[in-house]
């Protein structure tokens, strides 16, 4: 209402100053009446009427050309201080004068209208040119949008909202207010549909805000969602509309840019991490493995010179120890990079078509020393042809039979069984007779670091499996058997088919 | 023999090299030592050691560069260190020439076997008339292509015959899957892994007393397999 109330406030400033001009006109023909003949005054009304064309409105040319018409009949024709015209001649006279009057007025304006107009769309141009300008400063996409929201506040006066995907493919962001919910899934249907929608379309006309799709090169990237700040007065600015959609697409644009580069700097800083991370990977297990080498061959080979001397039985064991422990903490040092290289993600997988027992028995035959000191024995039944990467699944292998006999009491027996209960796969299962879990720690057994706190392990040997059997698409729990003990399953693939590569078993 | 062999040690790391040799002087070994790859090629070609030990991450050059070298005139036994994860390198090293590996870290007695297989090997293969093997209950003759075990024949299909006795030729020693397909089928085959598996499962089968904890044919994940060492059990006089 505001808007209109101004409109009519303009207008009649508009008549009110066309009277004016009128008036002073008739004053001056008045003062110059004696020195001047009648179609001198006629030139002195057209002055006046061209004049208050340039004010740019039609019904106030025709009105200050109408009251020009009646002044000069009024004040300088005569009968003077009539409306009555005595020479019919001046009759073509009134005629000429308004038509000329008229015709000078729309020239004028139609000029103006023009001059306006191209001063507009340069205005425009210039407004879109500063507008990519500035995008195109902005270093990241919170940048962008931000300068975005600002500039289009400047330029179009709209309130804007820039709405980005997030996760899952699905829109992001939200828009404030009460009805912020609807209008975002207004905004979400426009992301999907790639149409726009609200305020000035035929979608969802009734709200307040419109919707732009952010159309990239190749898809949609986005949402522009704009609020109108204030209704603007319709002048003739405003007949060329600043369109939207040039906007809408120039944002596209930047965006689209921007996530580009975010995905290159990305990736070089993936490179770069992976690249700092196998090198460190590669010394620690040299500076690692170097002194763990002097210290288990230092040790054999003193153990290897007592025991020709026959020296005593104690200095052998301290040995041994040095020996042992030498080892295992190389063990230790392998389940760490291990451990940081599955973590990495890099790992690729060697499938080959394998017998398991093979593997299970290259597990076996690393373990003897310690599957003898206990004098364990492994018993298996027939084991199916899996395709799996040998060396992760021996180490698997490894793993869960190191962990299974560092808890089983002398003189028992691990048990190896499968069964296929799922086409393509087949569930392995490793049975032991220790003293088991509680039923609580059944699902820690396999977090990185856990550990119970009598056991000598790492506590990285189930995790290390836990992500070897996932890079095959399989999973790994425990379970407390009935009586003592506690069981190891494990599902791995029995078919040749990449495709299977991810799927969980439930 | 009267004079002691000679080993030479490439390796750049000194605690290693103290402990080798100290422990290979007790077991009769003269040592040569270097740090680096050029000079160890240099004192192959002088002193025409009987076995050469490689640690393949030397300081001046790749070892598999030194082997490679090495390889080019003379087929010394070369046995390469290595580290456990370092599959492919292991599987390069073979490729390369080498005749065996050991993974870090090693103890003396595991050395001192890989020494001796090879050094049997490569006498061996100057007198090749050796054609009967035993390993407790396990025995094979060579020549007639005929396997007992338990004191029972065990029937073999000519494929599985061929592998074991490239195996049991090269008893102690690691055999890449490379050479297993290179030797039985031929280089021109085209041998899919999963053969090679399937045989060397039904061998197991036929051979070993317990195939799921195999005591002659075991396997080296990622590399090959390796059959029991025959040195103590095997005779010259025919059952």
């Amino acid at each position: 209402m505001r808007s209109t109330n101004q409109l009519t406030v303009s207008k009649m400033l508009d008549y009110l100053w066309a009277l004016i001009g009128v008036i002073v006109t008739t004053l001056v023909g008045i003062q110059l009446a004696r020195l001047l003949d009648h179609s001198s005054i006629v030139m002195l009304f057209l002055i006046a009427t061209t004049l208050i064309a340039l004010r740019g409105r039609y019904a106030v040319s025709v009105f200050a050309s109408l009251t020009s018409v009646l002044a000069f009949n009024f004040f300088f024709v005569s009968p003077l201080h009539t409306f009555r015209v005595s020479d019919p001649n001046f009759i073509i006279t009134f005629i000429v004068m308004f038509l000329v009057s008229i015709l000078t007025s729309y020239l004028t304006i139609r000029f103006k209208r023009q001059s306006v107009l191209a001063g507009a769309a340069a205005r425009q141009a210039s407004q879109l040119l500063a507008f990519t300008q500035a995008l195109s400063l902005a270093g990241t996409i919170d940048e962008l949008t931000r300068i975005c929201i600002i500039e289009i506040g400047k330029i179009l006066h709209k309130e804007a909202i820039i709405l980005l995907p997030g996760e899952l493919g699905k829109l992001g962001g939200s828009i404030p207010g009460d009805e912020g919910a609807k209008l975002h899934s207004i905004a979400e249907w426009v992301y999907l549909t790639g149409t726009p929608a609200g305020h000035g379309t035929t979608i969802f006309p009734d709200v307040e805000r419109s919707f732009l799709p952010l159309v990239g090169s190749r898809s949609t990237v986005g949402v522009l969602c704009l609020k109108e700040i204030i209704e603007k007065e319709g002048s003739v600015v405003d007949l060329i509309k600043n369109p939207i959609s040039l906007y809408a697409q120039q944002v596209a644009l930047a965006i689209e840019l921007q996530t580009w580069e975010a995905s290159l700097r990305q990736s070089e800083i993936e490179t770069e991490k992976e690249r700092l991370r196998s090198g460190l990977l590669s010394s620690v297990s040299h500076d690692f493995r170097t002194p763990l080498t002097g210290i288990v061959g230092s040790a054999s080979t003193l153990i290897d010179r007592f025991k020709k001397r026959r020296e005593s039985q104690e200095d052998l064991e301290l040995l041994g120890s040095i020996r042992e422990e030498g080892e295992r903490l190389s063990q230790f040092v392998q389940s760490l990079l291990d451990a940081t290289r599955l973590e990495s993600g890099r790992t690729t997988l060697k499938r080959e078509g394998i017998p398991l027992e093979e593997l299970l028995g290259a597990a076996i035959n690393r373990l003897g020393r310690s599957i003898d000191r206990k004098h364990i024995t492994i018993k298996s039944e027939e084991l199916p042809f899996v395709f799996v990467d040998p060396i992760f699944i021996e180490q698997v292998f490894f793993n869960i039979l190191d962990n299974a006999i560092r808890y089983s009491p002398s003189d028992s027996t691990i048990e190896v069984t499968s069964n296929s209960q799922k086409k393509g796969w087949c569930v392995i299962c490793v049975c032991d007779q220790g003293k088991g879990v509680a039923a609580a720690d059944l699902t820690k057994l396999f977090d990185k670091f856990h550990r119970s706190s009598d056991s000598p392990g790492s506590g990285l040997g189930l995790a290390i499996c836990k992500a070897m059997i996932a890079a095959h698409g399989g999973e790994i729990w425990a379970e407390k058997m009935p009586e003592n003990g506690l069981r190891f399953l494990f599902t791995l693939p029995t078919r040749n088919d990449d495709s299977l590569n991810g799927i969980v078993q439930s | 023999m009267s004079e002691p062999k000679s080993l030479l040690i490439v390796e750049d790391e000194p605690a290693i090299v103290r402990f080798l040799r100290a422990s290979l002087r007790d077991h009769g070994w003269r040592t040569i030592e270097t740090s680096t790859g050029r000079q160890a090629i240099e004192l192959t070609a002088s002193h025409k050691p009987d076995a050469i030990l490689l640690d393949l991450g030397l300081p001046d050059q790749d070892g598999m560069e030194t082997l490679r070298s090495i390889r080019q005139w003379t087929s010394v036994p070369v046995i390469i260190i290595s580290a456990r994860d370092q599959e492919n390198d292991k599987v390069m090293g073979l490729d390369a020439g080498a005749d065996d590996y050991l993974t870090k870290p090693f103890g003396i007695e595991e050395l001192l076997a890989r020494l001796r297989v090879a050094m049997r090997h490569r006498d061996q293969s100057l007198k090749n008339d050796e054609a009967i093997y035993t390993n407790g209950d396990f025995k094979i003759d060579i020549a007639k292509r005929l396997v007992w075990q338990s004191k029972k024949e065990v029937h073999l299909s000519p494929i599985q015959f061929d592998v074991l006795a490239l195996l049991v030729k090269n008893a102690g020693r690691i055999v890449s899957h490379k050479l297993l397909i290179k030797e039985v089928w031929g280089e021109d085959r085209v041998v899919t892994p999963e053969l090679i598996r399937i045989t060397i499962h039904q061998l197991r089968h036929k051979i070993e007393t317990d195939p799921v904890r195999p005591q002659l044919l075991k396997t080296e994940p990622g590399i090959g397999y390796r059959f029991a060492s025959l040195e103590k059990d095997d005779s010259l006089t025919s059952a």
